[in-house]
Order: structure tokens, then sequence, then C-alpha cells
């Protein structure tokens, strides 16, 4: 439901404490060798792109924080039905999460 | 006025005094009016009794996810994480210009409070969120206070030092190389070779090009624009007759940069910065980042090469899609940079929308000065005192060093990592003076940085991890080439051998298949380093304003060789005769070389060929054969 920019931004603010947990815990991952700086002609040809490898897990937590602000949304709708909240999540969704959808497509 | 008695570093050399510019403080007062008037209109609702809902909302309009207090309970928890939030849509603002960002988490947090509000409100909740605002805005001041006070400090120790470093950087800035004698060593031909391999591939091919992102410095059209200036200051220094490959490479470069791939991220910035989802042409508003870089670019491959093709209409088109395309030329890309300024409130103008970069101001205005250079133009005249009185009265701190970011909107400056090493090579384009200046400062403050290895040679030292950000992971490879950029260019041997050192002893130096690179740093650091690497005194100013030596302009060239099989390390002409220095880039022997623009019909003396004479054709061409061994020498002289 409402403010899917809202959400992304959420979930990757919270990464941030989790990678600097990381670091502290574990050491923060060795530098490497550039492969774009190591590329010479006779090497493939393909373009040497960041390879997004926590993808899967990103989109499993992404999924799973949207669910959960449907839940919280849902539950305050149920357990206030005086208020205008169900009204006016839907038209904060319409104006906000349309428009952004819009302006990217 | 000359271009070299503008800016501050001309007369008694003196960092500026403290200031705010009439600009940014009204900008400031907006600001600030606004976020009273956000106060006010949310404490009414909670001093008239409006509903629960209206309140949580208003008092969110105090600070982002304030109103989570008034909603209490377990609502509360989201206010820290809502300031997080909000943090983070401030670097997205920044990140990519998406202005939308904080207004969506700072209102949407304030209406979703207020859905999220029961019948009553929590009653500590004003008086927390009054709190908290406060704390915060406390934080800030100290923070302010502690930065002033940084500034302040610097003053006395620059004062002491500026006279006598000033002297000394004029007097090895005045010690050029001989023009009429460059020539590039192995080790330069293995840095070019770096750039060649990359440059030379099909235009729609990025092997060796780091693809991350295309809104910030990782971005493709950096290392474009760098790759092109390392190879302009290659053609105007050591090449000036060498076209062939040479001038392949930059036109592929600027070729790739047409490609929607490259200037796309400019359709995003506009609709969700401007709010503009018609027209996203990117040499209109804004985007300085692009015009600018982009402008100094193709105006040093004209001047170096004296290809005039980009002064035509329509030969840089920006082609969004089959029915789309942003048509322009040279002239229409700098006509864009000064059109901005005409209307800049700031003097400067923004990258990102919202977002002025001093830096990309740099750019922007060396633009220009191509542009003189290029056409006879007389911007730097018209444009760079304003300019220059904009940038000291609403962009340098209390040192008198130029502020990294300042955001248009608000009037506020940001911290960003930008110093007088990196204003220095820039401003020498325009404003010589103020150049030196600013190196002067930059040389001194370096110092203390720089020491003998344990093999008695000289290295600089930086703190911490460093940050490439060409591919945003840790390093120094960026900062030892920025500074060894600015060192070549105002001659100062002793910090540029010292730069030198610590990038080929800390970044990853490997040299593979005749060709240079440091492993530890991106792309774009590597592109930079190998500028660095080519330049003597005054290379970064002549390549952008003066072109190659004024004979060579006329002379023969050489415009057929095969890469890498022949590397020119040296295409100089007196003009009549051809001087060249070839070695062999894959193994030794015969390679043929093709000649062009000499005396139709008129005959040569050669040395260093299979031949020792040679008659031009009609239309000025000939050809030559050659035995690449080593250092290759090679005379094409008139009988």
């Amino acid at each position: 439901m409402a403010c899917c920019a809202f959400a992304v931004y959420l979930l990757s603010q919270l990464l941030w404490p989790l990678r600097w947990l990381r670091d502290r815990l574990l050491g923060a991952p060795a530098v490497t060798a550039s492969a774009s700086v190591a590329w010479s002609p006779a090497a493939a040809s393909t373009p040497v792109a960041r390879k997004w490898r926590w993808k899967p897990a990103l989109l499993l937590l992404l999924a799973a924080e949207v669910f959960g602000l449907g839940v919280a949304a849902t539950a305050a709708s149920v357990s206030a039905p005086a208020q205008p909240s169900v009204e006016f999540l839907d038209a904060l969704h319409g104006s906000i999460c349309s428009a952004v959808k819009g302006s990217l497509s | 006025m000359t271009v070299q008695d503008i800016g501050f570093g001309t007369a008694a050399a003196q960092p500026l005094p403290a200031q705010k510019g009439p600009v940014t403080a009204a900008r400031q007062r907006r600001t600030w009016t606004i976020y009273a008037a956000l106060c006010v209109a949310g404490l009414l609702p909670t001093l008239l009794g409006a509903s629960a809902s209206l309140q949580a909302a208003g008092i969110g309009l105090w600070l982002p996810g304030a109103g989570f207090l008034s909603v209490g309970g377990w609502a509360a928890v989201l206010f820290p994480l809502t300031l997080a939030l909000f943090v983070f849509s401030l670097v997205a603002w920044f990140w990519a210009g998406m202005v939308l960002g904080p207004v969506i988490v700072w209102l949407g947090s304030a209406a979703l409070a207020g859905a999220m509000a029961g019948d009553t409100v929590w009653a500590g909740g004003p008086y927390a969120a009054a709190f908290a605002t406060a704390g915060i805005g406390y934080a800030f001041h100290r923070r302010n206070v502690r930065l002033r006070d940084a500034a302040l400090a610097k003053i006395a120790p620059r004062a002491a030092f500026l006279d006598a470093s000033l002297a000394e950087v004029r007097a090895q800035a005045a010690d050029i190389p001989d023009p009429a004698t460059r020539e590039m060593t192995p080790t330069d031909l293995a840095a070019l070779r770096y750039l060649l391999d990359r440059s030379l591939q099909p235009v729609t091919e990025w092997g060796g090009f780091d693809i991350i992102d295309q809104f910030q410095p990782a971005a493709l059209r950096y290392q474009l624009n760098h790759m092109g200036f390392a190879l302009g200051i290659a053609q105007t220094a050591y090449v000036p007759n060498f076209h062939g490959y040479m001038g392949q490479a930059q036109r592929n470069l600027i070729d790739k940069y047409l490609l929607r791939k490259v200037w796309g991220y400019w359709v995003y910035e506009s609709c969700w910065g401007h709010l503009n989802f018609t027209n996203w042409d990117p040499a209109a508003r804004d985007n300085i980042m692009l015009t600018g870089w982009f402008g100094m670019h193709v105006g040093q491959y004209m001047l170096a090469s004296g290809d005039r093709r980009y002064l035509e209409p329509g030969s840089l088109t920006f082609r969004l899609n089959a029915k789309t395309a942003y048509v322009h030329d040279f002239n229409t890309i700098i006509g864009s940079v000064k059109t901005n300024y005409d209307t800049a409130e700031f003097g400067l103008f923004a990258c990102e929308p919202n977002w002025i970069y001093p830096i990309c101001n740099h750019y922007g205005l060396a633009s220009l000065a191509v542009q003189d250079a290029v056409t006879g133009s007389d911007n730097i005249r018209r444009y760079a005192p304003g300019w220059f009185k904009m940038l000291n009265q609403e962009f340098t701190d209390e040192a008198g060093s130029i502020i990294g970011l300042r955001s248009q909107h608000t009037g506020m400056p940001i911290p960003f990592p930008t110093g007088e090493v990196a204003y220095a090579a820039f401003q020498n384009c325009f404003a010589p003076g103020s150049a030196q200046q600013q190196w002067a400062i930059a040389r001194r403050e370096i110092a203390p940085a720089i020491h003998p290895d344990a093999n008695g040679k000289m290295r600089i030292s930086l703190p911490g991890k460093g940050l490439d950000t060409g591919n945003y992971k840790s390093g120094h490879t960026g900062a030892f080439a920025s500074i060894l950029v600015a060192a070549k260019e105002f001659g100062d041997t002793y910090v540029a051998e010292a730069a030198q050192n610590s990038l080929d002893s800390d970044c990853g130096l490997e040299i593979r298949d005749g060709v240079r690179r440091y492993t530890g740093g991106s792309n774009d650091t590597n592109t930079y380093a190998i500028l660095g690497q080519l330049m003597q005194a005054g290379d970064f100013r002549r390549s952008f304003t003066q072109g190659p030596h004024a004979p060579s302009r006329t002379g023969p060239v050489l415009e057929a060789a095969s890469y890498p099989a022949v590397l020119v390390a040296q295409a100089i002409s007196d003009g009549d005769n051809l001087r060249l220095v070839l070695y062999p880039g894959a193994g030794d022997g015969r390679q043929t070389l093709g000649l062009e623009r000499l005396a139709p019909g008129r005959a040569y003396t050669v040395t260093g060929a299979t031949t020792d004479a040679l008659t031009a054709s009609p239309d000025g061409k000939a050809s030559l054969d050659v035995m690449l061994s080593g250092r290759t020498a090679v005379t094409v002289t008139p009988a």
C-alpha cells in the first residue's frame, strides 16, 4: 500500500547499520583489484558492470517490508474505523505513489 | 582587466575575510521563514484543540517523524527511523537531484502520523518534539561553530606562508617545456595505451569502464571527459602532427558521450528535480556537469587537432529515441553554459537540480575559455569578473577556501571534499594569478604529509582509507592523482615526484602487455593519474586555451599508423618538416606510415626509414616504410 518510495528509503536506511556491523564484526571486505582497470582488448568485450550479489536478499527484504506496511496499515484501519485513515491512505497512495510511478515510466 | 588580473591571487596575497554573500543570506532567510511558518502551522491544531490526527500531523511538520511522538506508544519508535530516513532522502537529493525525496519523507511521515493517531494524542508529544527539534538545532549550531573556528584557525598560518609560497609557485610555473622537442617516454606511452585501448574499441562497447551509476562521480561521462582530457594533452604537447588513431580515439569518446546510456540520467533528474516531464534536453537548464565538462572536452579536441567538425549544426546531437533528439553542436553546448550564467542568481549554476558545485563551475568557465580559443569569442572578459565576484561573495568560507557545495533552494552549504588542489589546475585555464594562489596554499598544506619512504624516495601519506570517487571503494589513487595533476601544472617537481611515488607504491601499479595501470584504483582515477603523468608545467592551461605549438598547425602530419604496432612518442613540425619518434607496440618489424599535408609534388629527404627520399603526391600525401626497433626517430624534411 502506501508510499512505495517511503518503504524503499526506510529499507535502505535499515541496511546501513547492518553494513556497519558487518564491517566491525567481520572486518571490511578486502580491497580487490579493479576488474575494469585490469581489462584489455584481448579480454572479453563485455561491459564491466557491478554485480549486485545481494539483489535477491534485497528483493526479499523489500517484499517483507511492503507486506509489513500493508499489515500495519490494515491493522490501523481495523482498530480505528472512525478515523479517516483508510481514505487518507488511499488518497496518499493515489497522489504520491502514482505520480512517482508516472514520472518514472 | 586581463584574465591574469581576475581573482584574489594577484596583488598582495591575502585570504578573504569571513562573509556571507547577500544571495546566500537572502536564501537562508527564506528557508528559515518557511520553516518557522511550518512550525506555527504545525502548532495550531494543538492550540485550537483540533482532532488527534491533525495534531499529530501538525507536530510532524516540526521535524521529520516528530508526529509519531504525538501518536505515542510504539509509534514513537518510528521517529528516529524517520529521521534516519530523512537523512537518506537528503543523500538521494544530493546524489541524483531528487528534490521530491525529502519532501515526501517529511510530509509523508507527518501524514502517516496523522493517519495512525487514535482518538487522542500523547500529551507529552509536542514537548518531546520541541525538545528534539531544539537538540538537533543546537547540534547543528555547534557543528557550524566548530567548522567556522577550524576555518578561522587557517587564516594566520596561510597569511604567514602565502607570499613566500606564491613567489616559489610563480618561479616554478614559469619553467615551461620547449614545445619543439617534447617526446613521451616509454613509461608515458605505456600509460597512454591504457587510454587508447579503451577509446579505440567500437563506440557502443564499454570494456574497461566502470559502470555503476550515472548520477555521481563514477558516472561514465566523467570517465569519458577525463580520458578525453588526457588524450588532448598528449595530442597538444607531444604529437600535434599525428592524427590517425589518436584523433579517432578522441572522436570515439565524444561519440560515446552522445549515447543515451551516458546522458540519460538527465531524463530522471529533469522529472524528479525540475518536475519537467516533457523536455529532457541535457544542454538547457542546469546540468553544468554535462555542458561545462563536455564543452571543455570537445573544445580541447578541436583545439588540439585543428578539426572543426563539432562546430557544424547537429554535430553533437543527443538522441533520446527514434522520434526525439536534442540537436546541438559545440557552440550550443557552450551557449547553454552562458545562458545559465546570464540568469544565475548565485552567479554560478547547478549540476543536479538545486546543487551548485563550484568545481563543476570551474569546468564551466573553462569551457568558455576553450570557446574563446577555438572561435575567437570574448567570453572570459565578459563572464569571468562577475563569476569571480560571486564565487568570492557566495562560495568562499572564512579561510578564503571555496565552499564545495551549496544548495540553491535553501542557501545552505554542504561539506563536499574539494579543496585548493582540485581548483588550481582548472582556474589556471582562465585566471592564472588566482590559480597560482590556490596552489600556493595547497602545496604548503600538503607539505606536512610528504616524507621519505624506506628507500629514501619522497612520498605522501594521507590519513584514513581514502575514497575512490570512480568506484566508491576505498583508496587514495584519486587523491594522489589530483595532487599530481596540480603539481605538474605549476611545475612543482618536489610535490609531483612525491605524488607519483605514492601512486606507484600504494595503488597497485601493474605493467602488463605494455600497458601501465593502477589496479587499486578505478578507471576514472587511473585516467586522472595518466593525465598527471603526461603533463609538464602549464600543459593543462595550454591544451584548453592555446593548442599546439603554432608552427605545427600547418606542417605535415602522420595520418596513418596501426595501433598498437606503431606507438608515437613525438610528432612535431616546424611548419615544413615532420619529426617522428616511434616505438614498436607489438614487436619489432616493418611498418607502413601514411603522411598527409605535405607540399603537393614536393621532394623530401627522409631519415630513419627504409628510404632516404620521397615525393609528395599532388594532394600532398605519401607513404613510408620504417623498421621499428626500440626508439626509432624518423624525419621528413623538404629537399
